[in-house]
């Protein structure tokens, strides 16, 4: 198929899909609830009154409601966050912790719980190793006076498998009774047990980032033409590849600080918004926000109600996730795309 | 004076001194042709004439100003860029493409406006591609990729063009196409620079002829005068001929039998 598909309905459609997928959701799992029971205690949320009985109630508020939330916030930051990166790096094979967010999470994360802290400071040690992973990897190129994508890319992958072997260090230091399990269990990533009142602090760091790079879509779009070329075009290339980088970067890290890590939606989803909404970043980002709200709602959705035990969604993620990248290499290389 | 450069030195970190001494200038409608054997530093010379590379000894100012004062944008509104083709990653349509050329000219968190799409409109009718401009870039020919590029660079209306290599990668009959381009770009106003491997495109094209040599030194003139066989034979170390054909009206350089 040539020519580009230009659906004028496409963002109408996904942002109309997104909440009833959310409401949708609340409905399902072990304790069964209505359409209409979830969306009347929403409402008494909103205006302060409720009807609904406890049970259901807290149920709806206290366990989906945040976790869903959680699911189509972390979704989107991951989608927008890899779009940008893959845009600016001119690489559809990067994802969003390439610069090593995830491994210096995961470290910080670790060193939380063998301090023995509570779960708001491990969501915060987990935040501000993530973002000293990437302050790491984009400094080594300047020590090294290279401003080229390639060295930022090497440098990524050195800070990352430093910060595995850290993370390796730290599980071996552990106890492994307790702590072990805890940092195993946050690394694999999970909505689990996610409250409101964890959500309401990392929200500006996920909303304010995404903000301004869809503002910055065509900038992105530029500086996709290569750095030399987006410097001859007159974009200020220094300027604009600092903000997407810091602003993807803070995406990925608090959503990786609320859930641990989350394989292949950062990769995939831009490629299927590509696909669906064309190149340009302008549309490409809040598509892909929407498409990994959802995917990610959807995948969360599943791994709480199939079978009898709770698997982390990462594994869920990886399942429908690496097939779902083969069928879209395919799809592109039959489409006679580029990659 | 669109270009002066004075005294340019150049060289890579660690490396020998690509450009030395290098003084030209440009007039506003000027046809520049860089020649040089391979690795001389013509591209260099034009990266330096962007401002994408630092000058380190001796100044390059554009319309009067020094290009290292310059911002990108400010460079950009006076030169348009380009490239030898790219590797393109992802499928913008030709139309989206052009539409890039028009940065310079948008406020910081602008996004192309009417306005500027039908300058892109212009811009791709003014280089016979208006029947591309929904298609994907990564679609099209490589020659009609290097117009679409060519689109992109004067959408914004610059006073100069700098192409780098624009005949390499190109057919015997697209390389006659650029240069009739360069010269209608010329004729439209604008200043053009080109790099070349062909001594035949330099006489092709007339204007200022600029021999680069590998010891980094530049020596200009008109094109007529400049490009003897002499020099010719001593910049690319081959017994090559230039002769004047009675047929054509102009002088052109040939290679001896083999």
């Amino acid at each position: 198929m040539r020519g580009r598909k230009r659906n004028p309905w496409l963002i109408p459609l996904l942002a109309v899909l997104l909440p009833v997928g959310a409401v949708l959701a609340v409905c399902v799992g072990k304790y069964p609830v209505t359409p209409w029971e979830s969306l009347s205690v929403l409402w008494g949320a909103l205006t302060g009154g409720g009807s609904a009985d406890q049970m259901t109630a807290n149920v709806v508020l206290g366990l989906r409601v945040p976790r869903i939330l959680a699911s189509i916030l972390v979704g989107a930051a991951l989608s927008v966050s890899g779009a940008a990166y893959q845009g600016v790096f001119q690489n559809p094979l990067i994802s969003p912790d390439f610069l090593g967010v995830s491994g210096g999470a995961c470290v910080g994360a670790a060193a939380a719980i063998l301090l023995s802290l509570t779960s708001g400071w491990v969501q915060l040690f987990a935040f501000a190793g993530g973002l000293l992973a990437v302050g790491l990897t984009v400094t080594l190129p300047m020590l090294l006076r290279s401003r080229a994508n390639l060295m930022l890319v090497l440098s990524g992958i050195i800070v990352g498998s430093a910060m595995s072997s850290l993370l390796g260090f730290l599980k071996y230091t552990a106890d492994p009774e307790t702590q072990l399990a805890a940092i195993t269990y946050w690394t694999m990533g999970g909505f689990n047990y996610l409250a409101l009142e964890d959500l309401l602090p990392a929200l500006p760091f996920l909303l304010i980032p995404a903000v301004v790079l869809i503002l910055m879509g065509w900038r992105i779009d530029v500086l996709s033409m290569g750095e030399t070329e987006a410097r001859a075009l007159g974009l200020p290339v220094s300027a604009v590849r600092g903000t997407v980088i810091l602003c993807a970067t803070l995406l990925t890290a608090s959503s990786v600080c609320l859930t641990g890590t989350i394989s292949w939606v950062g990769l995939t989803i831009p490629h299927l918004g590509r696909m669906l909404a064309g190149p340009g970043h302008t549309r490409l980002l809040p598509v892909s926000a929407l498409l990994g709200g959802l995917f990610l709602l959807v995948v969360d959705t599943l791994t709480r109600t199939i079978g009898a035990e709770e698997m982390p969604v990462s594994i869920l993620t990886g399942l429908v996730g690496a097939p779902f990248y083969g069928w879209l290499l395919w799809r592109q290389r039959r489409a006679g795309h580029a990659l | 004076m669109l270009y002066e450069i004075h005294d340019l030195n150049f060289s890579y970190p660690g490396g020998p001194p690509v450009l030395e001494q290098v003084c030209l200038t440009l007039k506003e409608g000027e046809i520049l042709t860089v020649l040089g054997p391979n690795g001389a530093g013509k591209s260099t010379l034009l990266n330096c004439m962007m401002g994408l590379l630092p000058t380190q000894a001796g100044a390059v100012r554009l319309c009067g100003r020094d290009i290292t004062a310059m911002s990108e944008r400010e460079i950009a509104r006076l030169a348009g860029y380009v490239p030898q083709n790219h590797t393109p990653v992802f499928d913008y349509s030709v139309l989206e493409f052009v539409l890039m050329g028009r940065a310079a000219l948008l406020s910081p968190l602008a996004r192309p406006g009417p306005e500027d799409r039908r300058e892109a409109e212009k811009a791709l009718e003014a280089m016979g591609l208006s029947h591309l401009a929904h298609r994907p870039y990564t679609d099209i020919s490589g020659g009609e990729r290097q117009q679409a590029t060519v689109a992109r660079a004067i959408v914004r209306h610059p006073k100069v063009v700098l192409f780098d290599e624009p005949t390499a990668h190109l057919d015997f009959g697209n390389q006659l196409r650029v240069l009739r381009m360069v010269r209608r770009l010329s004729e439209g106003g604008y200043a053009t620079v080109v790099t070349t491997h062909n001594p035949d495109h330099a006489i092709l094209l007339g204007g200022t002829a600029a021999v680069l040599d590998r010891q980094g030194c530049l020596r200009s003139g008109p094109a007529e005068e400049l490009l003897t066989e002499e020099l010719l034979r001593q910049i690319y170390d081959t017994q090559l001929l230039v002769r004047y054909s009675q047929e054509l009206g102009r002088r052109v350089c040939l290679y001896p039998p083999l």
